[in-house]
């Protein structure tokens, strides 16, 4: 939708059009912890964000809130322009098919081979067969995992493993992809496989925002940083590394 | 959605099924044997109902007159009885067994001031005129149809027609013959027998009138209380089921939380994730009330069988007929208990 505006009113270079944004959002929870104040941001199509913060800034909270798993309590969030606290129940898995989501702890289904589990996600948003046949080998192939797809979780590596949460993320093509730390069970080498990953997935269209403590992907990465200190924003830098002090 | 979709959705709680099967097994049976107890109850009402309906229809009254010989042996006095309208033939006999000759001359001359004939010819030959009479009496009552002299000698020998190869027993009482003679009183519609009967009571010389309306009240009474009966056994008994049944989705969705999770995740709909588990229950519900009309048919076709050997005389509602009549009620029951199991465990688990 964003697009075919920026096509029709000939958005500038500089402008692009918005696919999350979040206006004056709070999140208290209902025991009174706020883990989010006032958070005044927007992501634009194509962006590739990194959401930092000490443990229990809100970095969860703000991917959670993104694909409506929390409701905010207050402000107003606008994904793809669709303003998720007026959404009906109904049109919420609608929202969620251009949404992927991956893990810290990967979340496969463990009595599904590689394949099944990818393929499990299309089959529920009622792709067909033909399409399951068609993209299911094309995400494995794309994060290198084309040769095990008849394996079961398992028998894979922790970093295969994430990439096969990765493969079952992009597999419906969502135009956004949310990462809570995705290499918070990775060792750094890994992790770094996952992000090169993410910046493939990113450089094909796709809006990324990943949360993550990992201070050395950020600095490798050198894209926007949002910052989370006790549920408020303290920093949004275009180029930015992990910290100051770092 | 697409068929295809449905294939899935079927292929999936053909799966729910396997994994849980202990409960799954658990739940059909605890439908079949519930539905199978309420089946039987219904087929006890229908037999009831078949069993009024057939002895409301029966439009015959039978008037039993005064005993002849004990009428005779109490004298006057026993004659004089028959003006004393709607006495059963016990009393009759009592007081013609029991009260001294004296006195109930007296009485014997005030009841031949009502009915002289009567009197006279009782002293005589007690029972031939009064039989001419009172014939002629029923049959102009408004409704009777036919009127049927049955001698108290015919009905002592349909008694031992009916007894069968036991008919010895009854040589004891042939000389005593305690049977009444009688009248067999048909009329034209059911409604008519009340008041018919109640006309015939109030003639002299009759002492008692019988017909089914007695049977047919008590059959009533039992068949209400029977159906309240089942009411209350359905009751509890689908109750129970339902628990089971939704223990069992319970399960499953325990068991599916993971898929469930990332269904969610990746937008399925609600109804896309909620079709599995209520296709199960409907599954087990309708599984266990078709277990419970099969057990039924059996169960019934084999009492018939045996009622049809040992109590010739009962007229019972066909097994066909049985099938006929409950197979839909049950079925139904089973798909209500199963969608209401699992709707109760998706309400509370399955938060979509
Ligand atoms: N479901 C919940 N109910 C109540 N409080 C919650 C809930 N989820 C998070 N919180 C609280 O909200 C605050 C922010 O939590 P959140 O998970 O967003 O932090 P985080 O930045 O992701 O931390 P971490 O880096 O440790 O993952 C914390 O104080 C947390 O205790
Ligand atoms: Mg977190």
């Amino acid at each position: 939708m964003g697009q075919a505006f920026c096509v029709l009113a000939g958005c500038s270079a500089g402008t692009v059009s918005a696919v999350i944004e979040f206006y004056g959002v709070t999140k208290v929870y209902p025991n009174q912890v706020t883990a989010l104040r006032d958070i005044d941001f927007q992501v634009g199509r194509g962006e590739f964000v990194f959401v930092v913060g000490p443990s229990g800034a809100g970095k969860s909270t703000l991917v959670k809130l993104i694909y409506r798993e929390e409701l905010p309590t207050r402000g107003r969030l606008l994904v793809a322009g669709r303003d998720v606290t007026a959404l009906r129940p109904g049109q919420v898995p609608y929202l969620r098919r251009s949404i992927g989501v991956v893990f810290q702890d990967f979340r496969l289904l463990p009595n599904k081979t590689v394949f099944e589990n990818v393929a499990f996600a299309m089959r529920v948003v009622e792709a067909s067969p033909r399409e399951i046949a068609r993209r299911v080998p094309q995400v494995l192939e794309m994060v290198g995992l084309a040769d095990r797809a008849r394996a079961y979780p398992d028998e894979l590596s922790g970093g295969e493993q994430q990439r096969v949460g990765l493969a079952r993320a992009i597999a419906n093509s969502p135009s956004v992809l949310l990462a809570d730390e995705p290499t918070g069970n990775l060792d750094p080498h890994t992790g770094l496989e996952i992000l090169r990953l993410l910046l493939d997935v990113n450089r094909m269209g796709t809006t990324v925002i990943m949360a993550t403590h990992a201070r050395h992907l950020v600095n490798v990465a050198r894209r926007r940083v949002v910052e989370l200190d006790a549920g408020r924003l303290v920093r949004d830098e275009l180029r930015g590394g992990y910290g100051h002090e770092a | 959605m697409k068929l295809r979709t449905w294939g899935y959705l079927l292929r999936e709680t053909a799966h729910g099924i396997r994994t849980g099967r202990l409960m799954a097994l658990a739940s059909v049976s605890t439908v079949a044997v519930s539905l199978l107890v309420l089946g039987l109850f219904l087929a006890l009402v229908l037999n009831l109902g078949r069993m009024m309906a057939q002895v409301e229809s029966e439009v015959q009254i039978r008037a039993f007159l005064v005993d002849a010989r004990q009428a005779a042996g109490g004298g006057r006095g026993g004659s004089g009885m028959w003006g004393t309208p709607g006495t059963g033939p016990s009393q009759a006999g009592q007081g013609g067994a029991t009260r001294p000759a004296g006195t109930s001359g007296g009485q014997g001359s005030a009841a031949g001031a009502a009915g002289p004939s009567g009197a006279q010819e009782g002293a005589a030959v007690p029972a031939a005129p009064d039989v001419a009479r009172l014939e002629e009496q029923i049959r102009n009552l408004e409704g009777v149809t036919t009127v049927r002299f049955v001698s108290k000698q015919e009905a002592l020998e349909r008694m031992r027609q009916s007894f069968g190869e036991r008919a010895a027993i009854l040589e004891a009482v042939d000389d005593i013959n305690p049977l009444p003679d009688s009248f067999e009183v048909q009329v034209a519609r059911p409604e008519q027998v009340a008041p018919v009967a109640e006309a015939i009571a109030a003639m002299p010389g009759v002492a008692k009138v019988d017909y089914k309306r007695d049977t047919v009240d008590k059959l009533f009474r039992l068949t209400a209380v029977l159906r309240g009966l089942g009411v209350v056994v359905a009751v509890l008994l689908v109750l129970g089921s339902t628990v089971v049944i939704s223990n069992a989705i319970r399960l499953t969705v325990f068991a599916r939380r993971r898929e469930v999770a990332i269904m969610k995740l990746v937008g399925a709909t609600d109804w896309f994730i909620r079709w599995p588990f209520v296709l199960e229950g409907l599954a087990l519900g309708v599984g266990g009330a078709a277990l419970a009309v099969g057990a039924l048919a059996g169960a019934y076709w084999w009492a018939a069988g045996v009622a049809a050997r040992t109590l010739p005389f009962l007229v019972l509602v066909e097994p066909e007929e049985v099938v006929r009549l409950t197979w839909a009620p049950l079925l139904g029951l089973g798909a209500l208990v199963g969608s209401l199991g699992s709707g109760i465990s998706l309400r509370r688990f399955l938060h979509v």
